[in-house]
């Protein structure tokens, strides 16, 4: 995967998702269909979430949740509808493999495993390199207006 | 890493064996500069932080989340609207580090119900 | 497959993962209470039987499928 053919990346990833800067944690919407998507993060020096040269657990964690976000923003948008704002409901089945280190180029492919209402459940695994660094699956609750 | 995110004000030792942490929330954090932007909203990945520092700082060790069985996030919080909160923990000792099984309240709502793995970072 | 099997398959897997004995699956025991679900883990179900049976349950139907027995005639009906 390459980023110049990535669907979005960096500042345009910025129209599908309501998190910002430092907690900005997705860079690029690789590809999507309708109930899967890849996306990533380069872990850059001074990341909000880096400790002793690792990306810890909740960086982890938030990247999995934003990369589902910009997903969302993404489905939505084709919909012409505006980016929902969505919480993390539930952490399940997190396993860690180990810490990625700062500077690595994190790609996660998350699949929706089932939505009702306004919760979705979906099933992530984030990789480095080839290697896969944790697996979750997540639920994410849409804000209702 | 954060670490002006929150102050351990509290950590008292139960009757029924757990540790009930008290916690003070910093609205000035960082963090809410993006999360979001003039509506500031804990990051539940910090509040899981959070736990684990309260764990790390308990215990004395260095720990690194290897395993979350489930954490429930039941109700949204603010660090303007809910500044002190509770965590109460049932720290048992496990194969390399600790099994914890938790719960984040505070008079009005229960917020979190956690059961996780921390493992000894060596 | 026969009921049966479809009801005793369904049963197992959601005894997996709610952690709930079978025997109190019965037909009219209404499954959000037997279950404890609520509307973070009614999806857990949906996403399930989804991915055991290929049946996908409409969200708008899910709030109709009260009972056991109303769970197994869905599936039954859409596999």
């Amino acid at each position: 995967m390459t980023k110049s053919d990535a669907l979005f990346v960096d500042e345009g990833i910025k129209s599908l998702i309501p998190q910002r800067s430092p907690i900005l944690m997705v860079d690029t919407l690789y590809e999507a269909t309708t109930d899967e998507a890849t996306a990533g993060l380069t872990v850059k020096e001074g990341n909000l979430f880096c400790k002793d040269g690792k990306f810890t657990e909740p960086g982890l964690i938030e990247h999995i949740a934003q990369s589902a976000s910009a997903f969302a923003g993404y489905s939505a948008r084709l919909q012409g509808k505006p980016a929902p704002v969505g919480y993390i409901g539930e952490i399940k089945k997190f396993h860690l493999n180990r810490l990625p280190d700062e500077g690595s180029t994190l790609l996660t492919h998350i699949k929706i495993m089932g939505v009702v209402g306004n919760v979705s459940l979906l099933t992530a695994e984030v990789s480095v390199d080839g290697d896969i660094v944790c697996t979750t699956n997540l639920k994410i609750a849409i804000e209702e207006k | 890493m954060l670490t002006n995110y929150f102050t351990l004000l509290d950590q008292q030792p139960q009757q029924d064996g757990s540790i009930l942490f008290t916690v003070k929330l910093n609205p000035d954090c960082e963090v809410y500069e993006g999360h979001f932007p003039g509506n500031p909203v804990c990051p539940g990945v910090c509040n899981l932080q959070m736990l684990k520092e309260c764990i790390e700082h308990y215990t004395g060790k260095t720990l690194i989340i290897s395993d979350i069985k489930q954490c429930r996030y039941t109700a949204v919080i603010s660090p303007l609207t809910q500044s002190i909160l509770n965590f109460k923990a049932m720290i048992t000792e496990a194969e390399n580090g600790y099994s914890v099984q938790g719960t984040v309240f505070d008079e009005r709502n229960i917020y979190i119900d956690i059961k996780f793995q921390l493992t000894i970072n060596i | 497959m026969e009921k049966a099997e479809l009801i005793e398959k369904v049963n197992s897997i959601l005894s997996e993962e709610f952690e709930v004995e079978t025997d109190v699956m019965t037909p009219d025991a209404n499954i959000k209470q037997t279950l404890q679900l609520d509307s973070l883990s009614i999806v857990d179900m949906v996403a399930l039987i989804e991915n055991e049976f290929g049946v996908k349950i409409k969200p708008a139907e899910v709030s109709g499928l009260t009972t056991f027995g109303k769970l197994y005639d869905y599936i039954a009906e859409h596999i």
